[in-house]
């Protein structure tokens, strides 16, 4: 009874020190998370890069890396997989909507981010925690990359790695694709 | 007139990149990587032991780097280490920003395969963490628990491998031709957890692999004695590794019949020696390359990093930047007749 009520007074108190600290919510403990965006010679991957530059410049306790993988098709498959997944990944509109129900459920919705080739650009995150991370501070540690992606800094740095870069809700493009959102996506 | 213009806001452009190098150039490294973020480029994806090392060893090299950058990882898989190799060499900036964490292949790939988009021999190496000494293993069910054993077996031991060009192939190959050993190899594993799969599923009998990767990722089956090394493979023998008997397994450049035998097993050991290798691209200023060396020395003595190491099992044998640029430059100069006599043993044009 007393080791409840400890509990509840500690998630309590957690809430309180999340909604109370600033723009970006720090993370306890360092957390490294993956994207995974396209070709080296592409222009996601040059925005991959300032992702991952404007994260470990402006995030407090939480990284992206960048990950080189072969493209939309790829970044979903890697998501969706049981072992070394990556945790967030670019995918076109159209990609996401040929993607399997089984791999749909894996995915949650954040944002759109501009278009390359004429294609709309979503960014995705896995729905799972990575292992030894709990549910919360995964999903804090994925609401202070949004908000760094959307901050006037972030936006910025991005727009000069590829100029496409326009982050908007896109929950249109994840409804048709059948895409829950995250609770930290773009409204 | 549109050309003239052209040529002078190209010219202004020039000259404010000089100018904005220049004065980077003129910066100490601590002023240089002061608020800045080194990015570190791996020939590999995430999960496996170059992200491993990549992560613990960037977790504190940056805390002895003159002005404390920041870091990222970037992952970059492809060709075997190629892709990650040519870009770090051709592509990335030459400004001490991004460091590399390569395959410790390259320099025999460079020197056996040719036609590499870089040049081992080039690079600045600031530093090896750990050798990745190959050990050749054997599953529990061939019977065999020593070399000598091996060299009994009358049943064929099955190796799995995952590429020519990889070590895993190419330890059992050479020690089919040179010591003789019955042994087929089966290339084409997606990777070593595939090659260990087959094994606990009996599809192949043996595989050669980094002892660190060993010990990190398959520790459990050495500790319940599934599966026994036999030999290994190195420029020095490493006294802790055990054959299935208790005794210490033995070096094959040692086991050399001749100095031909002997040139050409420490050629194709060489990349044991080059093992988790951090380096940056050629053209990097050299006051930050000798910053990067000295932090990456420090680092590998730091309390804090041994105990992180110790803590994810990771072996931690280093080296330093000038040793290194040794082997590297050793290895490509190994006589052409010796590169032909290699290729040969390895069935390779």
């Amino acid at each position: 009874m007393k080791n409840k009520l400890l509990k509840s007074l500690a998630a309590l108190a957690a809430i309180v020190v999340i909604s109370a600290s600033g723009q970006h919510q720090a993370v306890a403990a360092d957390m490294e998370l993956v994207i995974g965006t396209g070709n080296i010679k592409g222009k996601l991957f040059a925005a991959g890069n300032a992702i991952s530059v404007a994260s470990a410049l402006h995030g407090k306790g939480v990284k992206v890396y960048n990950y080189g993988t072969k493209g939309g098709k790829d970044n979903i498959k890697r998501i969706s997989k049981k072992k070394r997944a990556i945790n967030f990944g670019l995918v076109s509109a159209k990609d996401l909507g040929k993607a399997k129900k089984k791999q749909l459920k894996a995915i949650r919705g954040l944002m759109a981010v501009g278009k390359a080739k004429g294609k709309t650009m979503l960014l995705i995150v896995r729905k799972k925690a990575p292992k030894k991370v709990s549910k919360e501070a995964y999903a804090a540690a994925v609401a202070q990359v949004v908000s760094i992606l959307k901050s006037k800094k972030g936006v910025a740095r991005i727009k000069a790695a590829w100029k496409g870069y326009t982050p908007s809700s896109g929950s249109s493009d994840f409804k048709a694709a059948g895409v829950k959102l995250h609770k930290a996506a773009i409204m | 007139m549109r050309k003239l213009i052209g040529i002078v806001a190209t010219s202004i452009f020039a000259v404010a990149i000089g100018a904005s190098s220049a004065v980077a150039a003129g910066k100490s490294p601590a002023e240089f990587y002061k608020d800045n973020v080194v990015t570190i480029i791996l020939g590999a994806g995430p999960g496996g032991g170059y992200d491993l090392y990549a992560r613990t060893v960037m977790k504190h090299l940056v805390k002895h780097i003159p002005g404390k950058p920041s870091y990222i990882l970037q992952f970059m898989p492809g060709a075997g280490g190629q892709k990650a190799a040519g870009y770090v060499y051709n592509v990335a900036p030459k400004d001490g920003l991004k460091l590399a964490k390569l395959s410790n292949m390259l320099p025999a790939f460079q020197l056996l395969r040719g036609g590499t988009k870089y040049d081992v021999s080039k690079m600045n190496y600031i530093g090896r963490a750990a050798s990745m000494q190959y050990v050749t293993m054997v599953w529990h069910t061939a019977g065999v628990k020593n070399l000598a054993d091996a060299q009994k077996a009358k049943t064929p031991i099955i190796f799995g491998a995952s590429g020519l060009s990889q070590s895993n192939y190419i330890v059992p190959t050479i020690m089919k031709s040179l010591l003789g050993l019955n042994v087929k190899v089966i290339s084409g594993y997606p990777g070593t957890a595939a090659i260990n799969k087959a094994l606990e599923q009996g599809e192949v009998t043996g595989r050669a692999g980094a002892w660190s990767s060993w010990i990190s990722r398959a520790g459990r089956l050495i500790d319940e004695k599934k599966i026994f090394a036999i030999a290994q493979s190195g420029l020095e023998k490493a006294g802790n590794i055990m054959d299935g008997y208790g005794k210490p397994t033995p070096l094959l450049l040692d086991m050399a019949k001749n100095a031909d035998e002997k040139a050409i097993l420490r050629l194709l050991a060489s990349d044991a020696a080059v093992g988790r290798n951090f380096s940056v691209p050629p053209g990097v200023p050299k006051d930050r390359v000798k910053a990067l060396c000295r932090a990456f020395d420090a680092t590998m003595a730091d309390p804090a990093f041994l105990a992180n190491a110790k803590s994810r099992k990771l072996l931690v044998e280093p080296k330093p930047c000038e040793w290194l640029t040794k082997v590297a430059a050793d290895i490509v100069a190994t006589p052409k007749p010796l590169v032909k006599k290699a290729k040969a043993l390895l069935g390779w044009k």
